[in-house]
């Protein structure tokens, strides 16, 4: 059984009298611990799969399946525990010391204060953001506000964290340490399903994938890739 | 050896010596280190050999090539150079100043792409793909290669170079990123593309009024 089993989902929204279909007709398996990748151009439907396959929007048809069961009726025992959704957009308006933000996930799960707190200074000091566990929320800038978003989805120990263009708004070169410790994640157990608009977002993942118009295009496996890269070597060996 | 007043382009008979692969790489183990051909023989076949398969008598003849076209001299004095020399170590190498210049502008034309495998490219197209189905099919199999080899793409090192990593890694790390903005820039061109062949098959499926 798949981690999270999207089957045949199609989602629209209205606009006045219009009707747009966000994504038609995806189907997508991810596995424990995989690392998989979905770029698109903006508005190509990266963003609603992601929603979807968080539980955090549900869709007008077909299903999605967490650890095979429909998250249309278990969403709310899911998302935000088995599932984390990091909201990596920075909000201004957002208050409060970034520790209290992290561990709040974990008072709502009924752990003790003292507990929970320590438990989010450890989850900061892993995602390389332990200096920021006194700052205000809307003090975060960049980079930070990602890594404090994946600390707070990593509270509840999901067993797949699902985000949305992780570098966007990310200095350059803070995008690679971002992107290596999504890996990390992955390599730890944790699924992650991530969208990206930079050919920088697809380096090493487990699975790439394309959408364009709501359509998801071709995937491919590490191990595929490694079976491609194999046989150029060797096409290359042979032209010489 | 080494000096900062890079010229743009190779002259004439640069562009001869340099127009093996193998002197070329040669030429880029001798700026790395200087040597003596038995040593550069090894280390082509470390460095390169995953590449290139060369025997010993290709590594001598790019010598000679390089020799003739003054981007390599051989050393005067070897042991004031620190240079190995064992049984096996013949004549030493090192590359001239205008050697490491004409080695930086080979470079630098290689880095940039290929017009004529391009030009190609778009010929191929022409005269294969003779439907607006048949180019969006084309456009997507391209946007899965360009997605392909994203993947494939080692990411560099956590950390940016630092002075440690020295020159070698900081232009690793660079060479990826160059490698992942044309890919940036190759996806853009295909959104682009996907988008105008779709207003041409809507255009030529609308009944003419």
């Amino acid at each position: 059984m798949s981690l999270l089993s999207i089957e045949r989902v199609t989602k629209r929204y209205s606009r006045g009298r219009l009707e747009r279909v966000a994504i038609r007709d995806i189907s997508l398996e991810i596995e424990h611990g995989e690392l998989v990748a979905v770029w698109g151009a903006r508005f190509s439907g990266r963003s609603t799969l992601l929603r979807v396959a968080a539980g955090v929007e549900l869709p007008e048809e077909g299903r999605v399946l967490f650890e095979g069961r429909d998250l249309a009726e278990c969403r709310d025992r899911v998302l935000g525990r088995r599932i984390g959704y990091c909201q990596t957009g920075s909000s201004p308006a957002q208050r409060g010391l970034v520790i209290e933000h992290v561990s709040a996930g974990l008072l709502a799960q009924r752990a003790l204060p003292r507990q929970a707190r320590r438990r989010g200074q450890e989850l900061l000091l892993r995602v390389g953001a332990e200096d920021c566990a006194r700052l205000e929320c809307h003090e975060l800038a960049g980079a930070e506000v990602v890594r404090v978003a994946i600390a707070t989805a990593l509270a509840t120990a999901p067993s797949l964290i699902v985000i949305d263009e992780p570098t966007a708004g990310v200095d350059l070169l803070e995008r690679d340490p971002l992107l290596s410790l999504l890996r990390a994640i992955a390599n730890e157990g944790t699924a992650v399903l991530m969208s990206t608009g930079e050919a920088q977002g697809l380096s090493g993942v487990d699975r790439a994938l394309s959408i364009d118009s709501g359509e998801l295009r071709g995937e491919l496996r590490r191990e595929q890739a490694e079976v491609v890269q194999l046989r150029r070597a060797e096409r290359g060996a042979r032209g010489r | 050896m080494l000096e900062p007043d890079a010229q743009p382009r190779t002259d004439d008979a640069d562009c001869a010596a340099l127009r093996s692969q193998v002197a070329c790489a040669v030429l880029a183990l001798v700026i790395e280190k200087p040597s003596h051909g038995y040593e550069i023989g090894q280390r082509f076949e470390r460095r390169f050999g995953a590449f290139m398969s060369v025997g010993r008598s290709s590594i001598y003849a790019a010598l000679g090539s390089l020799m003739e076209a003054e981007l390599i001299e051989k050393l005067a004095n070897r042991a004031s150079t620190g240079v190995s020399q064992g049984a096996k170590a013949g004549a030493s190498y090192r590359a001239t100043a205008r050697g490491a210049r004409a080695y930086r502008a080979w470079l630098a034309e290689r880095v940039r792409s290929d017009p004529q495998r391009v030009a190609m490219i778009g010929r191929m197209a022409l005269a294969g793909v003779r439907s607006v189905e048949a180019a969006l099919d084309f456009i997507a199999r391209y946007e899965q290669e360009c997605v392909r080899e994203a993947q494939e793409l080692e990411r560099p090192g956590e950390a940016p170079a630092t002075a440690v990593d020295g020159i070698a890694g900081a232009l690793e790390r660079l060479l990826v990123d160059e490698r992942r903005r044309m890919i940036d820039a190759q996806l853009g061109w295909i959104t682009y593309a996907r988008a105008e062949l779709r207003a041409l098959h809507a255009g030529s499926a609308r009944p003419a009024s």
